[in-house]
Parts: structure tokens; sequence; C-alpha cells
């Protein structure tokens, strides 16, 4: 009879675990890395007294209804999702700056090519060179003030590297004291909020930084990256951490400090997650959208400065340079070992390509980099001229391994400004003017002048005379008289100026190239200014074109960032789908587990209870 | 399968949460007016976007260029007409005095007629432009370009361009029609001829047919400078003619470019309208599906 008492109790015992363990279920039911839990039950060994029946139930363990493939999937989705969401949102920021047109670069320059427009129709009135410098001036504002902000971006991007890298050594330090417990406790019932806890901070850690978790024989846990390196060995936890980066100082190089001390560099490649996200938008994105802006403003300053100084100002003067701009600056790399320097310069800004470059040398040769492609270039010797970029070492020998970074074209809008602040130094005029002779009774005349370089002699008179059989005569150049045969369409070229001649001329025929009387009101080179809007200036293309690719460059990687992120938001999505799927509580479940329980629990104590009354029963009748 | 609570709980919020990101979207659209708000809603159209707005722009300063350019030639073409005018009446003067008939009295009161006249072509001549230039400014003059009483001409002998995709010629060459005109033996400045006229009819001891000889002489002077004006006129009416046309272009070409602009950037209302009501009906029926289901539970039935 005491049998079926302890069968009967037994059973209340597993119902009660059962009801306790639903219970727990519904109550941890939004807990986030709540693994749902069941009781494991198992017939009690040994048999009844009388052999008939067995010694009830026994409450075997309490399983965490986990998969580990599954969760695995769940946490490195994740960490994909987070690494493109962290790009996403950089780019979304990016993309903001160039979403108003009237307020961006092209429009700048369109107001400022505009502006020369105006200069060429009224080049005597003040108030339109005072127009025009302002424009100028407007246009340098809107440079500088969008790279100061691509800047900040970086900036920005670089910030938040550094507070999840903070965030990422907290987890690691949470981890090594959960490694540390459960080196106390191995097998307790704690020991399985301890797991969950665990995989919480295994997936916290997996947004910032991809790791590999291998979960020992005595429940600890060991982390190491994607390739390996340790993260976290037993109750050691490594750390991150930053330097600047030693060929480019601007950039952060992320760091895995070991326990031992000893510090090893990883890739933000194989760091993955959001570090791996937001170094890729703070290093690459960023940095395409400054290498074109700079590439952009330095071929329009150049070819600015150039034409003025084909020009002469207001007061007759030689144009001076308009803009002034960064020239290139050299970084030795951290190893730098030789007394070498290199100098890099800027020799034509027109055919500046958005890249910057690294020079390196080997002992034998000089290998020039251009970043953006990896494209190399071998020299024996210097100084070399690459890209529109001199490279010279005008001090000291290179030892081998000497690695120099340049930055040309990112280093352009740093030091832009605008140098002339008085109207009258617009160079809105040529410096000589071409006149037929009054008598003249041929059509003989000047097409065009251009200027090469203004020099002392540009402005000497020049006269040209026709023989009336089929030459020229030149005077008033060195070697002169020079005769040359007359063709009309030929071109003149003496002291910097060229002139096309056109026309049939008659014996007698003069023209005569002379000073300009009245470079105020001159508006020949304000025309070749404005005629620079639609030249090709930068890298052969026009200033326009070259700006629409950086728009489109931006918006596109902005578009693809966006759309890997919602990919990857779905397939991460689906992988916690999967997941809560075997670990999630599902409350309809739970209920009708309650009820299931407790139909058990009554079941077990109507056992009790009738065990208690036949022991009654027997009582009376042996009274 | 299993369906977690709290999975389907959260699930249901960011599909709520997606629509009603899709509403403010398309909702931002309507009131924008624009389908490319920033470069990312369709580079390639931003970029396109650009170069439209660009070569509106130039269009732009062009056609205030022409504008201008079409203000020069009128006052041109004014001064031309009103020099003609002014030779026209010399020319009469002049062959009054060269047929033979008249008094020395008559001859004296011709010679105060062209001084008048000669005075007068004088202001047409260095008469401004209307934009702070000279009608005969030639290559570009600072002053008046017929100084020394038109006796010199200063200004550098030529014109002006103006214009940047269609360069038009702006600025007379005071020289060949008024201050060199070519003669039979060399350039004659009009101003000097007029004046050997004035100089011989107001001279009383100059014999009738002397004089009357000069007068003449001068007449020849004056049809050549007519004939001279006349074909800058000519030319003038044709660039005025040319610049119309362009602008016409012009004009149109903006008109294009906003077009242009408007399929690019711009927002077709009937579809973005359409897909704001589709947006919100969707939304309406994440949030209504979600009370519903979230509604169901056992619980209710213990």
């Amino acid at each position: 009879m005491s049998d079926l008492f302890r069968i009967g109790s037994s059973g209340l015992n597993a119902a009660y675990a059962q009801l306790q363990t639903a219970g727990q279920n519904i109550a941890n039911a939004s807990t986030p890395g709540y693994v749902r839990r069941e009781v494991q039950l198992s017939e009690s060994v040994g048999a009844s007294a009388n052999g008939l029946a067995g010694s009830g139930v026994q409450v075997s363990g309490l399983r965490r209804l986990y998969d580990a493939f599954i969760t695995q999937e769940a946490i490195s989705s994740q960490s994909m999702s987070a690494q493109d969401a962290a790009r996403r949102d950089g780019l979304s920021r990016l993309d903001q700056l160039f979403s108003d047109p009237q307020s961006g670069m092209g429009a700048a320059f369109d107001r400022l090519v505009g502006s020369f427009g105006d200069l060429s129709a009224r080049p005597a009135d003040a108030s339109v060179r005072t127009a025009s410098l302002a424009q100028v001036e407007g246009f340098v504002t809107r440079a500088v003030s969008l790279d100061a902000r691509l800047v900040e971006l970086r900036t920005a991007a670089q910030g938040r590297l550094r507070g999840d890298a903070q965030q990422a050594n907290d987890i690691l330090s949470a981890l090594a004291a959960y490694n540390r417990q459960m080196g106390s406790h191995p097998a307790s019932n704690e020991a399985l909020a301890l797991q969950d806890r665990r995989d919480v901070l295994l997936a916290d850690l997996n947004k910032i930084i991809r790791a590999q978790a291998t979960v020992g024989a005595d429940g600890q846990v060991n982390v190491t990256t994607s390739t390996g390196e340790p993260l976290l060995m037993g109750e050691r936890a490594s750390r991150l951490h930053f330097i600047a980066d030693d060929l480019d100082p601007s950039r952060l190089q992320v760091m895995l400090e070991r326990s031992a001390g000893s510090s090893i560099k990883l890739s933000f490649a194989e760091v993955g997650a959001s570090l791996g996200g937001l170094a890729r938008f703070a290093d690459q994105d960023i940095d395409a959208a400054r290498l074109r802006l700079g590439q952009l403003v330095g071929g329009v300053a150049s070819a600015l400065n150039a034409q003025q100084a084909k020009g002469l100002d207001a007061t007759g003067q030689p144009g001076q340079a308009l803009l002034g701009f960064g020239q290139p600056a050299v970084v030795p790399s951290a190893g730098h070992s030789g007394a070498s320097m290199l100098q890099a310069s800027i020799t034509d800004a027109s055919q500046l390509k958005a890249s910057d470059y690294s020079l390196a040398w080997d002992g034998a040769q000089y290998s020039i980099t251009r970043l953006s492609d990896g494209q190399i270039s071998q020299y024996g010797s210097l100084p070399q001229t690459c890209d529109g970029l001199r490279f010279e070492m005008p001090s000291g020998s290179p030892v081998a391994g000497d690695r120099f970074l340049v930055r040309a074209a990112s280093n352009v809008v740093q030091g832009l400004k605008a140098l002339q602040t008085h109207p009258s130094r617009l160079a809105t005029a040529l410096p000589v003017v071409a006149q037929t002779g009054a008598a003249n009774r041929g059509d003989l005349r000047a097409e065009s002048i251009e200027i090469s370089t203004i020099g002392a002699h540009t402005a000497d008179p020049v006269s040209v005379t026709f023989d009336g059989v089929g030459s020229l005569t030149v005077s008033g150049v060195s070697g002169a008289p020079l005769t040359l045969p007359y063709a009309p369409g030929m071109t003149l070229a003496f002291n910097g100026w060229s002139a096309v001649l056109q026309g049939t001329p008659s014996a007698g025929d003069t023209l005569n190239i002379t000073p300009t009387p009245n470079p105020a009101s001159d508006n020949r080179n304000a025309r070749a200014l404005q005629g620079l809007g639609d030249a090709a200036l930068i890298d052969g293309g026009k200033v326009i074109d070259r700006y629409a690719e950086l728009v489109s460059d931006v918006g596109a990687r902005s578009q693809s960032a966006q759309a890997a992120a919602d990919m990857s938001a779905r397939l991460a999505d689906d992988a916690e789908r999967a997941r809560s799927e075997v670990s999630g509580v599902n409350l309809d479940e739970e209920a009708a587990r309650l009820l299931q329980f407790q139909q058990a629990y009554q079941a077990s104590a109507k056992v009790i209870s009738t065990a208690s009354d036949m022991f009654r029963a027997l009582l009376a009748a042996v009274s | 399968m299993r369906i977690a609570t709290a999975y389907a709980a959260q699930s249901a919020v960011e599909g709520i949460n997606e629509r009603q990101a899709q509403l403010a979207r398309a909702q931002s659209r309507v009131s924008s007016g624009l389908r490319v708000e920033r470069p990312s809603d369709d580079p390639a159209a931003a970029a396109e976007a650009e170069r439209v707005r660009s070569r509106d722009a130039r269009m732009g300063i062009e056609l205030r260029m022409l504008g201008q350019a079409r203000q020069m030639l009128s006052s041109a073409d004014t001064a031309l007409a009103d020099a003609t005018d002014v030779l026209q009446s010399a020319r009469d003067t002049l062959l009054k005095a060269g047929n033979g008939t008249s008094s020395a009295a008559d001859r004296q009161s011709y010679a105060i007629a062209l001084q008048q006249m000669r005075d007068q072509l004088l202001t047409v001549a260095n008469r401004g432009d209307g934009v702070g230039g000279y009608v005969f400014g030639g290559q570009g003059s600072v002053a008046s370009p017929f100084a020394d009483r038109g006796l010199t001409y200063s200004a550098p002998a030529g014109t002006v361009l103006l214009g940047q995709e269609m360069a038009s010629e702006v600025a007379l060459d005071g020289r060949g029609s008024l201050a060199a005109v070519a003669g039979p033996s060399g350039p004659e400045n009009i101003f000097a001829r007029l004046d050997s006229a004035i100089a011989a009819l107001s001279d009383a001891s100059q014999s009738q047919a002397s004089a009357a000889g000069i007068a003449l002489a001068v007449v020849d002077s004056v049809d050549r400078s007519l004939s001279a004006l006349s074909t800058s006129r000519t030319r003038v009416g044709e660039r005025l003619g040319a610049l119309e046309m362009h602008a016409g272009a012009l004009e149109s070409g903006r008109i294009d470019a906003a077009g242009r602009l408007s399929d690019l950037v711009d927002v077709d209302f009937a579809h973005a309208i359409s897909q704001l009501s589709q947006g919100s009906t969707a939304a309406e029926a994440a949030m209504k599906s979600y009370a519903q289901i979230a509604r169901l539970s056992l619980f209710s039935y213990i």
C-alpha cells in the first residue's frame, strides 16, 4: 500500500516540476535569448513489493530545447546584417549631402561660369566684377564645407568604431566571467540560465565582430575571430583597440591585444560585423567621394588660374591666380628608416586621378602605386611624373623598404581658398589686339588671338605686311624682318601669342599687333574663362560630367548598401524565426501544457487519496 | 511549425514599422513632388538631372547675354540710321551748294547748316551703347572713340564678340564707315571731308566754281561713307535676326530641359497617390490582422 503512496507522490512531484517549468517558460516568453525548457521524465527503477508495478516516475533532468546549428546560423546571419546596416546608415547620411542639386557643387560651378558670362558682357562694370569674385568665393565655400562634412562623417564613423570595440571588450569580459562561473558550478541548474546568457552575449558580440565559439565539455566557451585569432581562452579575454594606420594615419587600424600583452593587426574584412561595415564606410566610401571632389576642385582651380595667367586685369597687369589649393601631402610609413624625404607636387591638375598614391623603394626600383585601382608604375630613378604629379627626392637616399603615402586628390580641398579680393584683379582682357591697317584694300584679318604665356615681349608691337605676291613680312620680332609664305588659315605665333590669319590681302596690306589699349573694357579673356565651363578640365571630362559621376557613385553605393542591408536583414530574420521555432516559447502551447500538467497533478493526488481511502477501509475492517 | 509568441509579436511590430516607413516615404514624395529626393533613389536619374540642370543654367546665361547683345545691336541700328539721316541731309546740302547758281550768302548759310550736321554726326558717332560702352567702340573703348572733334579714331579697330554658343559681333567699327573710309586715294575721314567743304563754302574769297567743285567732291566721300554705313546696317539687321532665332531655340531648349528634369526627378502624382493609398491600406491591414490574431489565446478559454 505504501507503494501506491510513493507512486502517487512521485507523480505529484513530476507534475509539479512540469508546472514549474511551464510557469518559467511563460514568465520568460519575452526574455531575449531565453531557451524554452522541458522536464525530462523517466520511470523510476525498481519494482513494487508484489513485483507487479514499478515505483513511479522520476524527474531525470531539465532540457533546453536548443539546436546548436540553427542558433549558430542565427548568430552569424545577424552578424552579416549588422555589417550591412552599419554601412547603410553611414551611406544614407552621405547620400543626404547630395540631395539638393541647387545647393551642390555642380550648381556652384555653374553660377561661377554664369558670372564669367556676365563679365564678358560688361567687363568694365565694377559691380559685375564684384559679383563674379563672390561666385569664386561661393565655389570655394561650397567645396570646403562639403569636404568638411565628409571628414565629419568619417570622424563620426570612427567614434562609433571605438564605441563598438569598447562594447565588444565588455562582452568579452562578461564571457570570461561566465567561464569562471561555469568552472565553479559545472552542472547545476543555474547553468541553464548561464547558457542562455552566454548565447545572448555571443550574439551581441557577433553584431560587432564576427566570432566563432566552441563550447568545451566543461561548459566553458572559447571564442576566436573568423581567422582563428583567440578572443577568449578560458578566463582570459583579449582586447580590441585601435591605432592609427601606419601608412595612412587618418585611418584606424584595429588591433587585438592578447592577454600576454602582445598585439596583432586584424583586417577589417576578417573582423566583419559592425566594425567591418563602419570601417568600409569610413575608409572606402567617404574616401571615394573625397577623392572625386578633390580631383574636380583641383582641375577647376588650376584651369581658372591658367586662364587668368593668359589675360590682363583691369589695371593692365598680368592676371594672378584666383584660387589656392592644397599640394600633395607626403606621409612616410611608420617604419620609415631612411633619411630620405619624398616631395610630390601637382604639375597638371587636369590629369589628376581620383586617387592617392603610395611610393615604395625596394633597393632597386621605385614603385608608384595608384591606390584607387592598384596600378603600379616602376622607375629606376626620381624625379618622375605620373598622372599629373611629380615625385622627387631632393635630399637623402632611400633605404630598401621605405614607403610613403602621397595624398594627392584628397589633399586638394584642404587649403582651397580664394586669393583675389579686389574686383579689378579678374583678368578679363587679352594682352594684345590685332588691327588691320587703315589703308588696307584686301580683307586680311586675324580671326582669333590666343595667348600661351605672357612674357616680357608679349605686348611688343608686331607688324605684318603682305607683299602682293604671296609672302608676309613680319617686323617687330626677333630676327625681323621675317618673310613667311601666306596661306589663309595660317597661324602666326610670336612672343607668347598666336593668331590665325584669314582673308585675301592686297599688296601693302598690313596687320598690326599692339598692346590692348583698354584692358578694363576688353572681354576676350572673360569669354575664355566662361568657355572653361564646358571644357574637358578633369582628366579628359567636363566638370559637370565628373560631378554627375560623383553624385551617381554616391547614390549607387547608398542604393546597393540599402539593398544589401535589406537582404541580409531578411536572411537574419529567417534564421531568427528558425531559431525561435525551436527555442522560443509559444504561450498557447504552454497553456495547453498547463492544463495537461494540472490534470496530471490532480490525477496523482487522486492516487494518493485513493491509497488513503483504501488504508482507512482496511483499518475500519480490522477494528 | 511552431511559432514562438515573442517572435510573432516582434515580427508583427516590425512589419507594421516597415509599412509605416513605406507610407512615410510615399507621403514625402507626394509632399515634395519629387521621385528622386536623394541620389540613392535613382543614381542614374540624379546624375542625368545634374547634367540637365547645368545645361539649363548655361542656356539661362546665354539668354541673358543674348538679351544684352540685342540691346547693343538695337542701339547700333538706331545710331546707324541716325548717322545715315544726318549724312543724307549733308549730301542734299552739298549738292545744292555744288549746283553752280548759289551766291556767296547762300554758300555761307549752307556752311552753317553743314556745320550743325557735322556736330550732330559727331554726337551720333560717340553715342553710348546703353551698357557702358560705345556703339562705335571697336574692340572696346573707355572714352569717346571719336576724339579731336572726330578727326582721330581712338578705339582699336575691330569689334567685340558676345555670347558663348553663338558669338555675335556687338560693336561697330567706326573706322571703316566714318573715320577712315576707303577712298580712291587712301582712307578719308568723313569729319575732315565735311570740314573741307565747310571751309570752302564759308570762305567768301573762294570762287563759286571752286567752292562748288569742292562740295561735289565731298559728296563722293559722303556717298562712300553712306554705303559703308548701309553695309554695317545690313549686317546688324542680319545679326539681330540670327540672335532672335538663337533666343527662340534657347527658350524652347529651356522648356525641354524643364520637361526633361521633371521626367527625371519629379513624382508621377497619379502613381504616387495610388502608392500612398495602397500603402495606407497595407499598413491598416497589417495592424488589423495583428490585432485580431494577437487576441487569439488559449488563456482566454481556461
